[in-house]
């Protein structure tokens, strides 16, 4: 409220000046405006020179200006993006038609989305990275993400899994927060969204800008410190003919990675050797003949997706439109998952008077998935289930259990027998009306709802589960925005250009829960559907909601093209805050200096383009959820031994009435240069982000219960470096070659953390619930991996200091830090990071005739991963698993086989640590992450319609030091602090593809 | 054009004047400030600590750090590298599931605090309401410190449910003296039984479940570390007083030791126990199931863990009857064959008594399920028979009463009448002996507890059978307490100290 009332007197001075504008007239003169094909030109800007008198014209493209009759030999400048500007002398002529040449040289006019707006990119002052559907139309894809691989410095782009449709993980010049998440806010067509991009019909996407430094983002203030990313979906041409897009590609998908595991006969050898009598000659025998089962092999099969997408798009009188449809069906790589998505569009905009432009955008997906979730226990069990046991037994029946190996359920039976669905559904509606006031002013307003509802059902039947369990519930969560905007823009002349944006904007999400659970089925026959049947049931619901209330204002000034000014703040207030906490307030301004435009430069032939930018702004994380500073009970029921579950509540974890929002100080200093006709182009950027009041979970020690408490401990930094090249090596009648290589560094340091030194972040997976497997630290780079040094193997001769540890020549050799002789939590140290470094993006296409080629090769380096599932195959001493699987494991020391790298299992007295360096691995990679040939038919040689046909295989071979998996692909879904933590995730998938699109 | 420009800013005013818009409304959640209000309130907060309860005895995590007595063992290779640490008394303070049991141990203790600290609160729940759930959060939190004080014996003390990472370590005088002020706030609080009908009858402490824990508690501050003798005699008063009234409790020994087995969810024998059911139809709700039996103690031949069994001296000492017949599995199913235990690949007998999980220790073949419903027979009334027969003797002398109590326990084993006329030493090394046999392989009256606090711990170690894996280096008084977790002391450093 107080901030409102500060605002107010700013919109009432800008509705004077406007009206003030609108005064004092003599001489009338009207005009139209067209391009090369006589289509009016609306909005071009009509200029009378050297005089603060300006308009713009309407949808026909006409204009009117009233010129002052003081004026001598009158003339007009006029301009519109995209086109070569003139300069026209009226003569006493009181009507006058021009028509504007396409700009062809200038590539840098191109538009971008801005926050709450658009803007030439050649008046940014800040980091905007942009990606354009013609980008992306010669791949075939059927995941937006996929979209925005590698294209982008700065942007990473990571699948957490290969699972069909899993979650991207997409981080913005690194990461600013260590409790929140670092994901970018995501606006699609203006309306804020949580969606998974991966929801959406990739057809649908128009552009895709990437908003990086503060200038940028600071606009969209508590919610921008991890960057935004701006969606715009196509819309219908106006008055253009109606175009038949249809789209249709066939994929074939395999696993990348295995684990190079013992045969069922080397097994069982290395079982009696540890074990003697563990098998007997017959079962020896037989192994040799049968060769037992390869787990990995029995859960893999080759996945097929098809996709299907139809899209009728054009516009007549004031009216466009654009219809969509797309269907795809995908079979995972890991037997009995599988997904579809049914996606439909509508966005229809129609101007309803010369003033007046509605528009309305719906949308309705539904996505089903059939047993596919992140974390795929069943993956990992793979790996440590005997290979001497059968996945069925000589009855026919499953063979439920390992009687070595893993202690877990058979793999391949839960995953043959599970049956869970998730069926999602997500409407958004987003409406919009844009009313122009006056020449210049424009008011805009937006109301968007998304509303989703995720159910899911599954049962686990009679061999999963004696008892059988099922359950099913919904997730329902409904979002509404509504942003009302005031644009002034005045081009003075065109030595000075000025806007002025002011807005406000009120959201708020629900989030309502609903899950009912049963157990002890008569019969698993009736799935999930019947609940009822079940004679122990119990039932569980949630709510929560947030509400955020901002006020914001950009304003820009350009003189002579020159030199250009950003200025933004933005007020926002959150629900999750409490009292003098609840608003914070986001400034920034960016600087522009286009040092090609000067006199000096414009005579230099070098220099196409020059513009060095610099920006400065603050910005925003509300990483905490709804509640948190509220001190709430959390539930432990109690059965007293029957079947009917009591409520229990009580204490845990604590409340910090205190909280509030992360800071990110960001800037950041640029420049883009362009040379030889634009063929070379480059962008460079360094940037600092330092945010201050970091939200941390603080654990609670377990005397005190445990847990966790939400604190604002500490500052932490990134710097980074980020550089995209774009070339045009060959450009000829035949042949044309563009290269684009991207590249960007970064380096996290915790700079504070309050009172203390280091924060211990306990790992979230339930095998590991004890183990504080990573460290914060002053001074550290966040995602410090935490535990031992593994030395290597004591050997003979080391016996003696080996027996000072109480250790034999064959057993563990670590660090011994506090030279105390034994080795303990004390001898606990930071042994690895799990933040990439560097991310480079190397990106060609070449065309020849009707031929364009694609290779994209994807590489991230400088980090470590914890490779879980092979610690497991290695060394049974993850809870799970009992024996070892893994071949090069085989290879332990013995005293005839010294120069072994695995101690002797056997040994009474050997440790294994699992927080050790032995199982950290370097996660880097080298990828082709696409490779694609695509062959143009034009409708003019066929005259039926233009045809493109494209191949393409991704991920066709990546060059890595991590064992048996990828390293991308992590259980930490969302969280950074547990990045590069890989145990038992779904595989990640070499694909090729076939496909076809018809334009008609 | 204006009726726009006034439309749009009279929208943007309204919205803009809803004061409320940015206030939290916790639907559906409790919130910890003012909770205790009325007995529901009481209900809510003590279930949960039930919940708690389960959780800290339904794997076996608990014996853990108790693997150094002499009655169990574990294998070389495999997962057991935890049990072994103990087993070896080659253990440090990384021990995963010494963490594992540390925490469940603490949250009963937070989840007690809660109701212990606010149950005066609940203002409309009658005085008795209020006090029977102060009553089974002072038992509770005293079950809880009894084992953190006997298995890290300095430990800090934590009776509020603010974190504190600065608290240091008290003294093992000042945890027992915590958990006799609660059993005897229990024992004023609980009733004698609960009313026939009450979900808690037959579950929930007692009266008598108090006395007894409490008469427990004397027994093991007259031992190491705390040494104060003169708790014999407190000890054997309380076990009296439970031994007096067994009637109204309803306590009595059962005729067979095997029926403790079989069909365990209740008995009479049962003084306090922690009960189970796997068909709680909550998803996730691990607390319920009890992990404990069957696989921790069933031979990896028939489906189990072999994370522990029983060693070989104290099998073959064992005496011979119904009692050894009921602890011991000694034929295996290699491949459904019946072999003895000689030939199973570990060679050692199993604890057939703890791999019961109603029934299931008598179907042959692989056991696929991991969850049982098995009760948890925490207290059993032969173990008050036995702390009244040893702190008897040791206060007093040994009686023709504490006689009787000990060979109560001797004739429902099948073994003869304690010799008469035995020194008062003599005496208690028959009755710890008798308790070794009778609670043996993973008991909550846990042998490696007596070792402790009658100072045997070297003594046992020594006559180890070379069919064991080794023991790294000869227990010492260091080996007779655990060390505290290390993500603990990471978290106060206090704790290191």
């Amino acid at each position: 409220m107080k901030s409102f009332k500060l605002i107010k007197p700013f919109f009432i001075s800008l509705l004077m000046l406007i009206l003030h504008q609108a005064i004092a007239q003599t001489k009338k003169v009207t005009g139209n405006i067209t391009d090369e094909k006589n289509i009016p030109l609306t909005n071009a800007s009509v200029i009378l020179a050297g005089k603060n008198i300006a308009t713009t014209t309407d949808a026909k493209g006409d204009f009117s200006l009233t010129i002052p009759a003081a004026v001598k030999q009158p003339a007009l400048e006029i301009s519109y993006v995209g086109f070569v500007s003139q300069k026209i002398s009226l003569d006493n002529r009181d009507f006058i038609k021009i028509t504007l040449q396409t700009d062809t040289k200038n590539t840098l006019a191109d538009v971008v989305l801005v926050g709450y707006g658009t803007s030439r990119k050649k008046d940014l002052t800040g980091a905007v990275a942009s990606i354009k559907r013609s980008d992306f139309d010669n791949q075939p894809l059927t995941d937006v993400s996929q979209s925005l691989k590698g294209l982008a410095p700065g942007v990473a782009v990571s699948s957490t899994t290969g699972a069909p449709g899993a979650d991207v993980k997409i981080r913005i010049r690194g990461i600013s927060s260590i409790l929140g998440n670092n994901a970018p806010l995501i606006v699609i067509d203006g309306i804020q969204s949580n969606i998974n991009i991966n929801d959406l019909n990739p057809n649908d996407i128009e552009s895709v800008e990437i908003l990086k430094d503060a200038s940028a983002t600071a606009i969209y203030g508590s919610r921008a410190s991890n960057g935004v990313v701006l969606i715009a979906t196509r819309k219908g041409t106006l008055n253009g003919t109606p175009k038949v897009e249809l789209n249709s590609f066939v994929s074939f998908k395999k696993t990348t990675d295995r684990f190079n595991l013992l045969n069922a006969t080397d097994y069982a050898n290395l079982a009696n050797k540890l074990s003697p009598g563990t098998y007997s000659a017959d079962e020896l025998d037989n192994f040799s003949k049968t060769k037992g089962t390869d787990w990995q092999k029995a859960l893999a099969q080759t996945g097929v997706a098809q996709s299907h997408a139809v899209t009728v798009s054009g516009g007549n009188g004031g009216t466009s439109y654009l219809f969509s449809g797309n269907y795809v069906d995908e079979s995972g790589i890991v037997i009995n998952s599988d997904r579809q998505r049914y996606a439909l569009r509508a966005n229809i905009q129609t101007k309803v008077s010369t003033r007046l432009t509605i528009g309305l955008n719906l949308s309705a997906n539904q996505n089903i998935s059939r047993n596919i979730s992140p974390y795929y226990t069943e993956v990992w069990d793979a790996v440590n289930w005997s290979p001497t046991e059968p996945i069925f037994l000589a009855d026919g029946n499953y063979n439920k259990k390992d009687l070595h190996g893993s202690i877990r359920q058979n793999p391949y039976m839960i995953l043959h027998e599970s049956k869970g669905e998730n069926r999602n559904f997500l409407g958004t509606a987003g409406a919009n009306a844009s009313l122009m006031i006056l020449p210049g002013l424009t008011l805009s307003s937006q109301l968007g709802f998304n509303v989703s509802n995720n159910g899911f059902g599954f049962i686990a039947n009679e061999f999963i589960n004696p008892t059988i369990f099922a359950g099913q519930g919904a997730a329902k969560s409904t979002f509404w925005q509504s942003s009302t905007t005031l644009n002034f823009q005045r081009t003075i002349s065109l030595d000075h250009k000025f806007s002025i944006l002011a807005g406000f904007e009120q959201q708020k999400s629900e989030n309502q829960f609903f899950s009912a659970n049963g157990s002890n089925f008569p019969t698993s026959s009736g799935g999930f559907y019947n609940l009822g049947l079940a004679s122990a049931q119990s039932i569980g619901s949630s709510y929560s909601a947030e509400q955020l209330r901002s006020y914001f204002g950009r304003g820009t000034y350009a003189y002579k093209d020159r030199y250009l000014l950003t200025a933004t703040y933005r007020g926002d207030g959150s629900s999750k805050f409490k009292g003098s906490n609840k608003y914070s307030y986001f400034p920034s301004v960016g600087l522009a200096w286009r040092v090609s435009e000067e006199g000096f430069m414009k005579n230099s032939k070098l220099f196409d383009n020059l513009k060095i930018r610099g920006s400065w702004g603050i910005t925003g994380n509300q990483a905490i959820a709804p509640y948190a500073t509220l001190s709430l009970l959390s539930r432990a029921n109690f059965t007293y031994g029957g079947t009917s579950s009591y409520g229990g509540y009580s204490i845990q974890g604590a409340a910090n009435p205190n909280l509030k929002w992360e800071e990110t100080k960001q800037i950041d200093i640029g420049i883009d240069a362009g040379v030889l006709n634009n063929r070379i182009s480059f962008s460079a950027d360094y940037f600092e982000r330092k945010t201050s009041g970091l939200l941390q979970a603080v654990p609670i020690p377990n005397y005190n219960g445990g847990g966790s408490v939400v604190k604002n401990v500490g500052n932490m930094e990134n710097k980074g470096f980020e550089l995209a090249i774009n070339a045009t090596p060959v450009q000829n009648k035949n042949w044309n070659w563009t290269t684009s290589l991207n590249f960007s560094s970064i380096s996290n340091k915790i700079t504070s953390l309050g009172d203390v030194t280091q924060i211990f972040v306990k790992s979230t997976d339930d095998f590991f619930e004890n183990i504080t497997s990573y460290v914060t630290q002053v001074g550290q780079s966040l995602g410090s991996f935490w535990g031992v040094k593994h030395l290597g193997i004591w050997q003979q001769s080391e016996a003696a200091e080996a027996a000072s540890f109480g250790n034999v020549p064959g057993d563990n050799k670590y660090q011994d830090l506090n030279a105390d002789k034994i080795i303990d939590g004390q001898d606990f140290q930071i042994i690895g990071n799990s933040l990439p470094k560097y991310r480079w993006g190397f990106n060609n296409t070449l065309r020849h005739k009707n031929f364009t080629l694609n290779v994209f090769i994807e590489a991230v380096t400088g980090y470590q991963a914890f490779n879980g599932q092979f610690a497991s195959a290695a060394t049974p001493s993850t809870g799970q698993a009992r024996a070892i699987t893994l071949a090069e494991a085989a290879n332990f020391w013995t005293d005839k086989n010294q120069g072994a790298t695995y101690a002797n299992p056997i040994s009474a007295t050997n440790k294994n640590f699992i927080q050790s360096s032995q199982w950290l691995q370097d996660g880097s990679f080298l990828r082709l992450k696409n490779i694609s040939l695509a062959y143009d038919l034009k409708k003019a040689v066929i005259k039926f319609a233009d045809i493109k046909v494209i191949a393409s295989a991704q991920n066709l071979f990546t060059k890595k030091k991590f064992i048996g998996t990828d390293p991308e692909g992590s259980v930490s879904g969302s969280s950074d602090s547990f990045g590069g933590y890989s145990t038992g995730v779904y595989p990640s998938a070499k694909m090729y593809t076939i496909g076809i699109i018809f334009t008609y | 054009m204006k009726k726009y420009i006034f439309l749009a800013l009279t929208v943007m005013s309204l919205s803009a004047c809803n004061k409320k818009f940015l206030d939290e409304e916790p639907r559906g959640r409790l919130a910890s400030e003012g909770f205790f209000k009325s007995k529901a309130d009481l209900d809510l907060a003590v279930n949960a600590i039930y919940n708690k309860l389960n959780r800290a005895c339904n794997i076996d995590e608990f014996d853990c750090p108790l693997m150094g007595a002499d009655d169990v063992t574990t294998k070389l290779g495999s997962n057991k590298e935890d049990f072994r640490a103990f087993d070896q008394f080659n253990a440090n303070n990384t021990v995963e599931r010494l963490g594992d049991t540390w925490r469940k141990h603490f949250a009963v203790v937070n989840f007690s605090n809660f109701v212990i600290n606010g149950y005066t609160n609940a203002t409309s729940a009658s005085k008795t309401e209020r006090e029977q759930a102060a009553g089974q959060a002072y038992f509770l939190r005293a079950w809880a410190y009894f084992y953190i004080e006997r298995v890290w014996s300095k430990v800090p003390i934590i009776t509020t449910n603010e974190a504190s990472t600065t608290i240091g370590k008290s003294t093992p005088e000042e945890v027992y003296a915590l958990i006799v002020d609660d059993l005897q706030k229990a024992e004023e609080f609980l009733p004698a039984k609960w009313d026939v009908g009450d979900k808690r009858k037959g579950i929930a402490p007692t009266k008598g479940a108090a006395k007894s824990l409490l008469a427990s508690v004397y027994l093991n501050m007259a031992g190491y570390p705390v040494k104060d003798v003169a708790k014999y005699a407190l000890a054997s008063a309380k076990a009296k007083e439970v031994l007096d009234d067994a009637g109204s409790y309803g306590y009595s020994l059962l005729n067979n030791f095997a029926d403790l087995w079989r069909d365990n969810t209740f008995n009479s024998e049962q003084v306090f126990s922690a009960v189970y059911n796997n068909l709680d139809p909550a998803d996730g709700n691990f607390y319920n199931y009890n992990v404990r039996a069957p696989h921790p103690s069933q031979p990896e031949e028939e489906g189990g863990w072999d994370d522990y069994f029983a060693e070989l001296n104290f099998y073959f000492n064992f005496p011979n009857g119904p009692r050894k017949d009921a602890t011991f599995q000694t034929i295996i199913r290699v491949n459904n064959v019946p072999v003895n235990w000689t030939l199973g690949i570990q060679k050692h007998p199993y604890y057939k008594k703890m791999r019961a999980a109603n029934g299931s220790e008598d179907i042959p073949g692989i056991n696929n399920n991991w969850q049982s419903s098995r009760t948890n027979q925490i207290i059993r009334f032969a173990e008050v028979k036995l702390i009244y027969a040893e702190a008897k003797a040791m206060s007093t002398g040994p009686d023709a009463s504490a006689y009787k109590e000990v060979n109560d326990v001797r004739r429902r084993a099948g073994l003869a009448d304690l010799q008469t006329g035995l020194s008062q030493t003599a005496f208690r090394d028959s009755v710890v002996k008798e308790r070794g046999w009778e609670f043996a392989g993973n008991e909550f009256c846990h042998r490696w507890f007596d070792l402790v606090r009658l100072e045997m711990v070297e003594q046992v170690a020594a006559s180890r059978n070379a069919g064991e894996i080794p023991i790294t280096r000869q227990p010492t008084k260091a080996d007779y307490f655990a060390p505290i977790p290390f993500s603990e002391v990471q978290l106060n450093p206090n704790l290191g100290k």
